[in-house]
């Protein structure tokens, strides 16, 4: 079953975009899918004016109102609803979950995290090469997975674990030995992260704590090199044949669905083995990677089955919503916070090194009743704006039977005949109820349905 | 790093049962409706606590003394200059049949060392499994599975398998995780379990115009009419979940409870084991055991953390939280598990020691007193045998499996739970445990 030029925008951004909004289906819609591709990809290779910035956000979110969410997550928040590049803090937002560092436990702080984010940025439409070599080094990861204690005497082996466990490598197939997780802790040895009296962290490579040995890493040999040692030891991760196949495989099941495979060399999904193709055709280019999975038409089938769908994570529905109605976080994150934290998505703050559930994993049963209630995120925000029955003042809202609307108000590719019957005997049920709140109830069931929160 | 390891399902996430459609099937409005048939009060109920990030078994149980041919204090004391727990600090383990082994437990374990000395606590040691991996995500789904890896995710685990021998009623909650999502333990091909992460469970829709009305209306997402979709998977958590919420509507909130440990979590499933929900296995996990560093503070908080857990559950706090039912507690078996223990040689100097993963560590089991009402009875003390530690000249890098963790199991289902069919084919191959349970 084909779909409309419409429904392709409106779900290709509803996966990669935080969403769409009527405008984006008004510009895109009558234009070539792979405009809108290009025009998403086409992101300054300077960062530098799109940096978060510390000092700004305690300004803008009073953190008092909030029990779950940091101010900086709620500012981090109000630029993906507001950048004129969502598919970059979409993407940014992944490589956060794949290299999950919390700043919840103090050490790191979620200043550190927000500048291991900025550190992300710099290499999110670059080389997947530098920005794992960045990552390695980068202050908030040190502490994170201990590095920063990590020396030649008493080599710490956590992060060279999850460097290849989590970040590079993957376990099915797994390709690395315990041998290689012990020698590879010895080529890290010797960082360390100091801090000024500004409280600004820096990492810093003490040659005294680094062990100079030779270490055997995955069939290599690497030798005593200092402070660039790290980069050999990334080097040699990376030329494993299972390298590409594993990080095209965390892109395709974030923005796509999970693959149904049991083991990537052997039995590769079709759309994983494209973009690790092109991951090793450019070696590493991470831009042309996301060009590969969004072009790809694996990627644009019809998406009937599960095969072809995922569950969208909490922070892509709220930041959603927030564009739909124009909400400002420093006031809707009031709102949103208990739902976040009941769905189980607080930016800068993952549950562990692990990242955050795939797909239909969110769907516990706290999380799922948070789904169901998240309208009244909405509905409460816009009902501090207009001080008076929410809905009652925004003008753009569709009578309440005239689904059509309301699916492109939402930004919605369609809705399914058994939600649309659903809602249309539930209209029945309150007819003769002020109109009003017939259309609040109508949003809520919306903001619950299976097109919703499925893409 | 001082956050949980917590692991998700698959933390290579690779789909778990990505074949079967998900089975909330049998939920729906009915469900929550449905009388539970209240010779489930009389079930024997298992809890089973998950320390999650590896713990340090030989911090838990601990060389007080060499014995004849394994200088296992001698070796502590060599491999352990910062976290080693001084001898005269340990609560030794001297019931006549352990008193030989010179081990005693971790100093802030005393109420766990009271319910010792009464009988009600078993210790197998040396637990792991063939094949041992020291991978978080790999280990844990070993233990949930109830089997080795095999190089391709599990899709079940050992306690839902037993839901789906043992069937489950209408309208039940018989196999419940207090944890933010459905673990892995609890998954059976066609039984699922429940996830209950605390309690009150509240639509909070409740009072708002057009409530009653919008449940009913969600509810039928469950119908979508996309056979393979996630779509209907959503649509049929959305109902059970509403199914669940108000089944649980009227069950007493978790208690607050100073300090932030596991206590509530436990307290949570003795609220799950009183209710009349026909609750018989309960899944939680105590975060925060992965001590790469400064081991010393963090172990010892987790194990007071334990112990004042244990502690509430069984007796309350004497304030607002009584004691739990004597007829829930004669019928509650508690076993504490990890993914793996952790080396014995720790890693690090002074306050920032700690020790990398490790391989086998102890199993604890919490039973009740013996009741007439009851037919089978915990027997306490130490079972198994301590894994040999090498020598001070050479000591050895980990503790190796002397019990398989499969013969834990299968000893549990058959002789608390009374499976009527063993877990394993070749279940005679790591033997059930002799003189784990008593007939009483």
């Amino acid at each position: 079953m084909a779909m409309t030029p419409e429904q392709e925008v409106a779900r290709l951004l509803n996966r990669v975009a935080f969403g769409a909004t009527p405008a984006d289906l008004d510009t895109w819609a009558e234009r070539p899918y792979e405009d809108l591709v290009e025009h998403l990809l086409d992101v300054p290779s300077d960062v530098t004016q799109r940096q978060l910035n510390p000092a700004e956000f305690r300004q803008a979110v009073d953190e008092s109102t909030t029990l779950f969410t940091s101010a900086a997550a709620a500012h981090w928040m109000q630029v993906m609803r507001t950048t004129a590049y969502p598919l970059e803090e979409r993407v940014v937002f992944f490589w956060h979950d794949h290299f999950a560092t919390s700043g919840a436990g103090g050490a790191p702080r979620y200043a550190d995290v927000v500048a291991q984010i900025n550190t992300i940025r710099r290499h999110a439409f670059g080389s997947f090469r530098e920005l794992v070599a960045a990552i390695t080094v980068d202050p908030a990861m040190l502490m994170w997975l201990d590095g920063d204690v990590s020396t030649k005497d008493k080599p710490n082996e956590n992060y060279a674990r999850e460097l290849f466990e989590l970040f590079t490598l993957g376990t099915v197939p797994q390709r690395y030995t315990e041998e290689d997780v012990r020698e590879a802790a010895r080529v890290l040895t010797g960082w360390e992260v100091t801090t000024s009296l500004t409280l600004k962290r820096a990492a810093r490579f003490n040659p005294a704590k680094h062990d100079t040995g030779t270490k055997q890493v995955l069939g290599r040999t690497i030798t005593a090199a200092g402070d660039r040692e790290y980069r050999e030891l990334i080097d040699v991760a990376l030329d494993q044949e299972v390298a590409p196949l594993f990080v095209a495989y965390k892109l395709v099941k974030a923005f796509a669905y999970t693959p149904d495979t049991v083991d990537l060399v052997a039995a590769p999904d079709p759309l994983v083995d494209e973009v690790a193709a092109s991951l090793r055709a450019t070696d590493w280019d991470l831009r042309e990677a996301y060009r590969t999975l969004l072009l790809s038409p694996y990627f644009r089938r019809p998406d009937a089955t599960r095969g072809q769908q995922l569950v969208r994570p909490p922070v892509d529905l709220v930041v959603h919503a927030a564009k739909l109605f124009d909400l400002d976080f420093d006031d809707f994150i009031t709102s949103a916070d208990r739902y976040l934290a009941d769905m189980g998505q607080i930016p800068l703050a993952p549950p562990s090194v692990f990242g955050w559930p795939d797909s239909e994993h969110w769907l516990t049963t706290t999380g799922t009743i948070a789904r169901y209630l998240l309208g009244w995120a909405v509905i409460t925000s816009l009902g501090r704006v207009t001080n008076r029955f929410a809905l009652a003042g925004h003008g753009d809202l569709p009578p309440s039977g005239n689904l059509a609307a309301w699916t492109r108000r939402l930004g919605l590719p369609g809705l399914s005949r058994n939600t649309e019957l659903a809602v249309r005997d539930h209209l029945l049920a309150l007819a003769g109820e002020y109109e009003p709140s017939i259309q609040e109830s109508v949003l809520l069931l919306l903001l619950a349905s299976p097109e919703w929160e499925v893409v | 790093m001082t956050l949980t390891r917590r692991r998700f399902l698959q933390s290579t996430g690779l789909a778990v049962g990505a074949s079967a459609v998900p089975v909330f099937g049998r939920v729906g409005p009915a469900w929550a409706d449905a009388e539970v048939d209240p010779a489930t009060r009389d079930r024997l109920r298992l809890v089973v606590l998950a320390l999650d990030g590896g713990n340090d078994g030989l911090n838990l149980v601990v060389p007080v003394e060499d014995v004849p041919g394994a200088p296992r204090r001698a070796v502590y004391d060599r491999v352990r200059p910062s976290i080693g727990i001084p001898r005269e600090q340990l609560l030794r383990l001297d019931r006549p049949d352990d008193a030989d082994e010179q081990l005693g437990l971790h100093p802030a374990l005393t109420y766990t060392h009271g319910l010792y000395q009464e009988g009600r606590l078993a210790i197998v040691q040396g637990v792991d499994y063939p094949d041992h991996s020291y991978s978080h995500a790999t280990s844990s789904e070993a233990w949930e599975c109830g089997c080795p890896p095999s190089g391709k995710p599990s899709s079940a685990g050992w306690l839902g398998r037993h839901l789906d021998r043992v069937g489950v009623g209408t309208g039940e909650i018989r196999g419940v995780g207090v944890v933010p999502e459905l673990p892995l333990i609890l998954l059976g091909e066609r039984e699922k379990g429940f996830e209950v992460a605390r309690l009150p469970l509240t639509l909070d829709d409740g009072n708002q115009a057009g409530a009653s009305e919008r449940y009913a209306t969600a509810v039928r997402y469950a119908d979508h009419e996309e056979a393979e979709s996630l779509r209907r998977l959503y649509g049929r958590r959305m109902a059970s979940s509403i199914g669940v919420v108000q089944e649980l509507a009227d069950a007493p909130p978790t208690p607050n409870v100073a300090g932030n440990g596991v206590a509530p979590q436990l307290l949570t499933a003795r609220t799950m084991l009183e209710g009349d929900h026909g609750t018989e296995v309960v899944y939680l996990r105590q975060p925060g055991y992965d001590t790469h560093e400064g081991q010393a503070n963090r172990h010892r908080d987790l194990m007071a953390d334990l112990d004042q857990a244990i502690r509430i559950f069984y007796d309350g706090n004497g304030q607002a939280i009584g004691p739990l039912d004597p007829h829930i507690r004669d019928r509650t078996l508690i076993m504490v598990t990890s993914e793996f223990g952790r080396r014995i040689g720790e890693n690090g100097a002074g306050a920032v020691a700690g020790t990398d993963h490790g391989a086998a560590a102890p199993v604890l089991l919490f039973g009740p007193p013996p009741s007439p009402d009851v037919p089978r009875v915990l027997r306490g003390g130490l079972l198994g045998d301590h894994p040999p530690m090498g020598t001070v000249q050479a000591p050895a890098d980990n503790l190796v499996m002397t019990t398989d963790m499969r013969a834990v199991y299968q000893s549990v289902l058959t002789s608390w739970l009374a499976d009527p069919e063993p877990e394993y084919d070749d279940h005679h191959a790591f033997g059930e445990l002799p003189g784990l349970f008593a007939e009483a």
